[in-house]
């Protein structure tokens, strides 16, 4: 029987979770480091046991219970957000080969309608600002679909949370 | 009636309002105790423990059901106390607020155990109040605190030997 196997014991029992054993209270009689130890043990678990924490109130527990909920309806309501983003763009993207051969065929027909007339050198400049600027709309149209998304779940928290009791 | 675990699992699962209820039901008032003795604020202790609920409302998904709750949620709570120290960095000296409402506060506040108690950094200070208060074990501990076992004993340790006086902060 250690010393350390005693005072692990003497601390359980010290905390009320366990009895103290006869043994255990014979050799902290007899060894100083234990016999210390139980006493310190003894004046900590006073000194715990009389610190005296006012009860939760209800109106707490209703408002921790309350933002519990909330929290709980937000996780929910977003639980799906990247499989909504992933549906929307999805169906988004069935529009791009459209826009691009749309505007493929615009740029041929431009090219063909003002190549003998407009020197080469403008006929790039102008094409460049075609394509970035098709670009430029269809990045805007796409990045902005997850923020829709994101907003009309939003919307429906808010909406769902309207309708929950007070 | 339905386990700690088994409620937190609905909630992970179907986001289940009334399990999470169940558990604020149950749980609530010994994690204010637990944050009021952390912060020595009752007040401020209301306060995290909203903030705990909403953590554990948040972090359902992430439970793991081969744990247990109370230590998983004791470590959220003691997270958040340890963060309002560190935000408040105001070195509390002698007796925390709570010494006032104890009976007898005058005798209790010349306690040497009180004092030092008071006096301990937050990391040593959730050590003894999970174990003690709360009747945590080494190894739930270890879990709420996200720290190796041999880090809780040492801790512990550290403690002990501060709250004996044999070690000042």
């Amino acid at each position: 029987m250690s010393c350390e196997e005693v005072q692990r014991r003497l601390d359980e029992a010290a905390l009320g979770r366990t009895e103290f054993a006869e043994t255990d209270r014979d050799h902290a009689a007899a060894c100083s480091a234990c016999g210390a130890q139980l006493r310190f043990l003894t004046e900590l678990a006073a000194e715990l046991d009389g610190v005296v924490v006012p009860a939760l109130p209800a109106a707490a527990l209703e408002a921790a219970r309350s933002q519990a909920l909330r929290a709980l309806g937000e996780e929910r309501a977003l639980r799906g957000y990247a499989r909504d983003v992933a549906r929307a763009l999805a169906v988004a993207l069935v529009a791009l080969p459209v826009a691009v051969v749309h505007g493929w065929l615009v740029a041929r027909g431009a090219v063909a309608l003002l190549g003998g007339v407009l020197p080469v050198l403008l006929l790039d400049w102008l094409g460049a600002v075609y394509f970035g600027s098709t670009a430029l709309v269809l990045g805007v149209v796409y990045g902005s679909i997850p923020l829709l998304v994101l907003w009309a779940r939003r919307q429906e928290i808010r909406r769902q949370a309207a309708l929950e009791p007070a | 009636m339905e386990s700690d675990e088994e409620l937190m699992a609905a909630v992970a699962a179907r986001s289940d309002a009334g399990a999470l209820s169940a558990l604020v039901d149950r749980h609530a008032a010994p994690l204010h105790r637990f944050l009021a003795r952390m912060t020595g604020d009752p007040a401020e202790a209301e306060d995290l423990l909203q903030e705990t609920w909403i953590r554990i409302a948040r972090g359902a998904r992430r439970f793991d059901p081969g744990r247990r709750f109370r230590p998983w949620a004791w470590g959220i709570a003691a997270n958040l106390a340890r963060d309002h120290h560190r935000r408040r960095r105001v070195r509390r000296e002698g007796t925390p607020a709570l010494a006032a409402e104890t009976s007898g506060a005058s005798a209790l506040e010349q306690a040497d155990v009180r004092g030092r108690l008071a006096r301990l950094p937050a990391r040593l200070r959730e050590v003894v109040v999970l174990r003690y208060y709360e009747g945590l074990d080494e190894g739930e501990l270890a879990q709420a605190l996200d720290v190796p076992r041999g880090t809780v004993k040492s801790r512990l340790h550290a403690a002990m030997r501060m709250l004996r006086g044999e070690e000042t902060a």
